[in-house]
């Protein structure tokens, strides 16, 4: 009676909101009435303080006996969000199906209610072994003191996988009486690595000296991942107790054990141990003192840094390298000047960059800088700032591509390039107008091209460069004349053009050149008249070529007519096949009729066919709906083209076009 | 094909545990390097490829290229799934117990849905084994925190997967740690929705097809249909994917790289959100994580950064990685070179366990958060909900069976 009264609620109550009208009660899998999604939507749009009602009718689900599986196990999902202690009895009864059990735990466990925790207690003594497995689980993922007697006796049943359920509850119970359980089990063999691996659970909840105890009895097993786990616990429970086994193991022979005694230097904390651990150093092989030169670093006490900064002198390369990274975690700015005071072979240059590179200290690019002002710190300074990436370091190279010595002056040059900005570029012209010595200006110019290349507003820096022009010899001017194209600005347009009236023919033709690579439109004029009367044939050629890829260039903001009317031009004055093919690719990206009736004519010259056929093949598609009888007469005489694509691509747009 | 029907029971791994508990744990192999620069198998690292579907092949060969690792087990409870793998010599199993227990395996690769993650590579740590784990790491909050627990507990390498967060999103996360755009203030990054509850009917299960009860594993009994667990990608219904039982949805998959590459780039990889904003609450279109130091994840548009100067851009001439971001270490250019370098030189991946979890669990509180419909404030050091009991009974999920970590 009750039952139907909690339904008929549920069903009264949900229906007259309108978003439910269906019978959890005969709920199946797949069931049309699509009840789960129903109370799912309810429980989105339900405030919390209306909860009540929805677990009042959830409750009656769940102990209706008539309501199926499915039904039940939804209405405990849709409680395991809304439920209250209110719902446990209801819930409890559920405990011991093999099914059911799992979903009513759904609720219980996520309660963190004692009540829940005392029904799932009751329910263990009488639920099957494989429901038993379940409930203590749940009992030891609640922590459950009161858990500890019934767990301890299930601990010792003879069915494995009850037991072995029951001991992990207690090692994740914790405390001392679960411990003490624990400590006083006599497993069979097979479950002595559930009962290590709890007892090495139980040691984190426990005080240091009863923790510690714990431990040691791990320790003193065979099972070498639970030594491990066991010998990381006692560290944090006694670090005084554990340093000595510390020690035992990076000296022992256990793989597992050593490793996790490394880990642990790694990540625990205290004076005591890193003490410990230099004073070990010196006993150890190479390579495990390599490990643990590598794990000082990441442990970060500072006690360390000496002893470890000391052994990247050490002729094992694999000591030496453990110690540079070491000491890349460890060092601060102090530090630096040290690590570039070591730095006396390419190897060790190499090695003391990277370490520079990647430590994190404070002001490091200060004392990097500051370094570069030492002429015997110089040469692995500027490698470092390199490594690094130290725009700090861009002043003191400033002042070096001056210094008396070549291999300084050549290295500070290339450090600029790699760190220098926009903003240094005044700062660099102003050393480029110095330089006079051939080799010398072409490290500068290196330089120069590659800041404007990367600078985020290159008509901004090429401004700056622009501004030397007159001061600059002749070589110098070629570069920057270069340079014009990669701004494309109209400043840089008055200078290209200012090249072109020079006399001087080196820098006509550097000037030539950077107009036929210009990254807009602004260009197609000048390059046009010269491709008219320049007086060298070649160079009519070269402004040409720069002519036709201005017109086919995406980003030169030209419509379709402008383009075609440009390619036009440009195939009146084309005299050789390779200039009048760059043409017709070039008319691919400008959809005209036009376009397409000039390809049509040079279909019919067998040189250029092939090319003619494929950019006309490409433009019909731009254009079967702007001019499709025209589309289609030639979609048609491509169709019959003895290349595929092409008469594939015809084929597609007929097809396109008969839609 | 006498393991793959063989049923292993509790009893019968626990014994095999105990054997390998008496055994050295180094490989002893009468293997000799070979001429072509392939080490030893005494100094190979053993790996067992648990969950070989797509994802779990893909891993699995990436980790292979690499000469210093062989494969030596693979284990799939779709039995299909082994079939090509056995005839290239790697054993086969449908139950990773009998995986795990083999004391000649020094590393697994876990590639299984989402459901499986937490429980497969506890157990494989305790039993003394590095990992590989596919994202997302984990089915639900706590889940990932005792994964990391259990890693730095048993002093195991774990990395997770994600090439993504260097390798498409990196240059990006330089770029905004560069300096040249000054602060960060927002990122963005929409990895996609949530998995929702499954009701498909009951199918009668193929014969020699997939051993179900295992495949469902910790996750609550269900009548079998080929859509829970198939493979299909997305939230379209037909792959476990969509499903809550058995995954965060698209949020934790692409939410492993996506919110991966921005939280690495913002520098909160080891922390969490302090506040969750609903979207369309607080002048917020979008899902918004806040952290503590004030910056905010924005679940929407473009991977990116939005500085003090502007969207950070990548420039040329920019240092890779810059100074103080974290990077593969020793030359790797992905998670599984990065995770078998770890393995030999015992020192933490780049996808840690730690950072995995910490990525994952903005995942799952935006699951949550779109699950409640409501604001949330959460506790990164303690990991849970402020002030919300409903919410924090959604950090974790009971296990069914026998299945616990």
């Amino acid at each position: 009676m009750i039952n139907k009264i909690a339904i008929a609620f549920m069903i009264c109550g949900l229906a007259t909101r309108g978003l439910f009208g269906a019978d959890l009660t005969n709920y199946e899998y797949g069931d049309e009435s699509k009840a789960g999604e129903a109370i799912e939507k309810l429980l989105q749009e339900t405030p919390v303080n209306e909860y009540g009602r929805i677990e009042k009718g959830l409750i009656g689900v769940v102990t209706s006996k008539k309501a199926t599986q499915a039904g039940k196990a939804i209405a405990c999902r849709a409680l395991q969000q809304v439920g209250t202690e209110k719902c446990i009895p209801a819930v409890s009864g559920l405990l011991g199906d093999e099914v059911l059990s799992h979903y009513a735990r759904l609720v219980l466990e996520r309660l963190k209610s004692g009540k829940a925790n005392q029904a799932m207690r009751e329910a263990l003594e009488k639920a099957p072994a494989k429901v038993k497995v379940g409930l203590l689980g749940s009992l030891g993922e609640c922590r459950d003191a009161k858990a500890v007697p019934l767990a301890g006796q299930l601990a010792q049943s003879d069915d494995a996988d009850v037991a072995a359920a029951a001991i992990q509850a207690l090692g994740k119970i914790g405390g001392s009486q679960a411990a003490q359980r624990l400590a006083a089990l006599k497993p069979g063999r097979v479950l002595v690595p559930v009962q290590m691996q709890a007892m090495v659970a139980c040691a984190a909840s426990l005080p240091g000296n009863e923790a510690a105890a714990l431990c040691e009895t791990v320790l003193a097993g065979t099972y070498s991942p639970s030594r491990m786990a066991a010998l990381r616990a006692l560290a944090s429970a006694d670090a005084a107790k554990a340093v000595p086994m510390i020690a035992k193991a990076l000296k022992g022979d256990d793989l597992q054990l050593r490793m996790g005694a490394l880990g642990i230097v790694a990540d625990t904390k205290g004076e005591a141990l890193t003490r410990a651990m230099l004073g070990l150093l010196a006993a150890l092989s190479p390579e495990r003192k390599a490990g643990l030169v590598l794990a000082l670093g990441s442990r970060g006490d500072k006690a360390a840094l000496n002893s470890v900064t000391k052994l990247i002198r050490s002729g094992e390369t694999v000591v030496r390298n453990a110690a540079i990274k070491a000491v890349s975690k460890l060092g601060d700015a102090g530090t630096v000047r040290i690590l570039l005071g070591m730095a006396d072979s390419p190897a060790l240059t190499a090695s003391v960059a990277e370490a520079i590179a990647r430590m994190t200290a404070d002001k490091v690019d200060q004392a990097l800088a500051a370094a570069l002002e030492e002429a015997g710190l110089r040469k692995a300074a500027i490698k470092a700032s390199i490594a690094r990436g130290c725009t700090a370091a861009v002043p003191g190279l400033l002042k070096l591509v001056k210094a008396a010595d070549a291999a300084t002056r050549k290295d500070a040059w290339a450090a600029l390039a790699a760190l220098a900005g926009e903003d240094h570029m005044d700062a660099i012209m102003k050393a480029v107008v110095k330089t006079r010595q051939a080799q010398e200006l072409a490290y500068a110019e290196e330089t120069v091209k590659k800041v404007t290349s990367r600078a985020a507003n290159k008509g901004k820096c090429f401004k700056v460069i622009a501004n030397y022009f007159d001061k600059v010899p002749d070589a110098t001017k070629g570069v920057i004349l270069t340079l014009g194209a990669v701004s494309g600005d109209a400043d840089a347009l008055a200078m290209e053009r200012k090249g072109l009236a020079s006399g001087n023919k080196t820098l006509y033709g550097q000037a030539l050149r950077a107009l036929a690579a210009w990254p807009n439109a602004s260009a197609a004029a000048d390059l046009l008249k010269l491709a008219k009367g320049a007086p060298e044939k070649v160079d009519r050629l070269v402004a040409l070529r720069g002519y036709i890829r201005i017109a086919g260039l995406k980003t030169a903001r030209l419509t379709s007519a402008q383009r075609t009317q440009m390619l036009k031009t440009a195939m009146g004055l084309a005299q050789r096949t390779d200039e009048k093919k760059q043409v017709i690719s070039g008319l691919q990206n400008a959809p005209t009729l036009e376009s397409l009736n000039m390809l049509k004519r040079y279909m019919g010259d067998p040189a250029l066919r092939a090319e003619a056929e494929m950019a006309a093949a490409n433009l019909l598609w731009d254009l079967r709906k702007s001019h499709p009888a025209e589309v289609t007469a030639m979609a048609q005489e491509l169709r019959k083209s003895k290349n595929k694509t092409v008469a594939n691509k015809a084929s597609k747009t007929i097809s396109d076009l008969n839609k | 094909m006498e393991t793959r029907k063989a049923r292993i029971t509790r009893r019968g791994f626990l014994k095999a545990t105990a054997a390998a508990a008496a055994l050295p744990t180094i490989i002893t192999s009468k293997a000799l390097g070979a001429a072509d620069g392939t080490p030893p198998a005494s100094e190979r690292i053993a790996l067992g490829g648990i969950g070989m579907g797509g994802q779990g092949s893909g891993d699995t060969g990436q980790l292979t290229r690499d000469r210093r690792v062989e494969l030596a087990a693979v284990c799939d409870v779709k039995y299909s799934a082994l079939q090509a793998w056995e005839k290239r010599g790697a054993r086969g199993y449908t139950d990773y117990r009998e995986l795990i227990a083999r004391d000649d395996i020094d590393m697994i690769m876990c590639g299984t849905p989402d459901h499986w993650h937490a429980q497969i590579t506890i157990d494989a740590m305790k039993a003394g084994k590095d990992v590989f784990c596919e994202k997302p790491l984990s089915l639900t909050i706590r889940e990932g925190r005792k994964m990391v627990e259990a890693a730095r507990a048993y002093g195991r390498i774990f990395s997770c997967g994600s090439q993504r967060v260097i390798g498409d999103y990196g240059r990006l996360a330089c770029a905004a740690r560069s300096g040249r755009f000054g602060k960060i203030l927002e990122a963005y990054a929409a990895p996609g929705g949530p998995p929702r509850m499954c009701y498909l009917p009951g199918q009668v299960i193929p014969p020699n097809t997939i051993n179900w009860d295992l495949w469902l594993g910790p996750a609550p009994w269900v009548p079998y249909h080929p859509f829970r667990c198939g493979r299909a990608y997305g939230l379209g219904g037909k792959g476990f994917r969509t499903w809550y039982d058995y995954s965060g949805g698209m949020m934790t998959d692409w939410g492993g790289h996506k919110f991966g590459g921005a939280m690495h780039g913002m520098g909160v990889d080891h922390t969490g959100p302090t506040e969750i904003i609903y979207p369309g609450n607080r002048d917020c279109k979008h899902l918004t994580y806040v952290f503590a130091n004030g910056m905010r994840l924005v679940v929407g548009g473009g991977q990116g950064y939005k500085c003090e100067k502007g969207m950070a851009k990548p420039f040329a001439g920019m240092p890779v990685p810059v100074p103080g971001l974290r990077w593969y270490e020793n030359g790797a250019r992905s998670p599984h070179q990065d995770v078998i370098n770890c393995v030999v030189e015992r020192r933490r991946p780049f996808r840690d366990v730690e950072y995995a979890h910490r990525v994952a669990t903005v995942c799952h509180i935006g699951n949550i958060c779109y699950r409640l419909k409501r604001d949330l404030k959460w506790d990164p050091d303690k990991e849970e909900f402020i002030g919300d009991a409903e919410a924090n009974r959604l950090v974790d999920r009971p296990r069914r069976g026998p299945w616990q970590i």
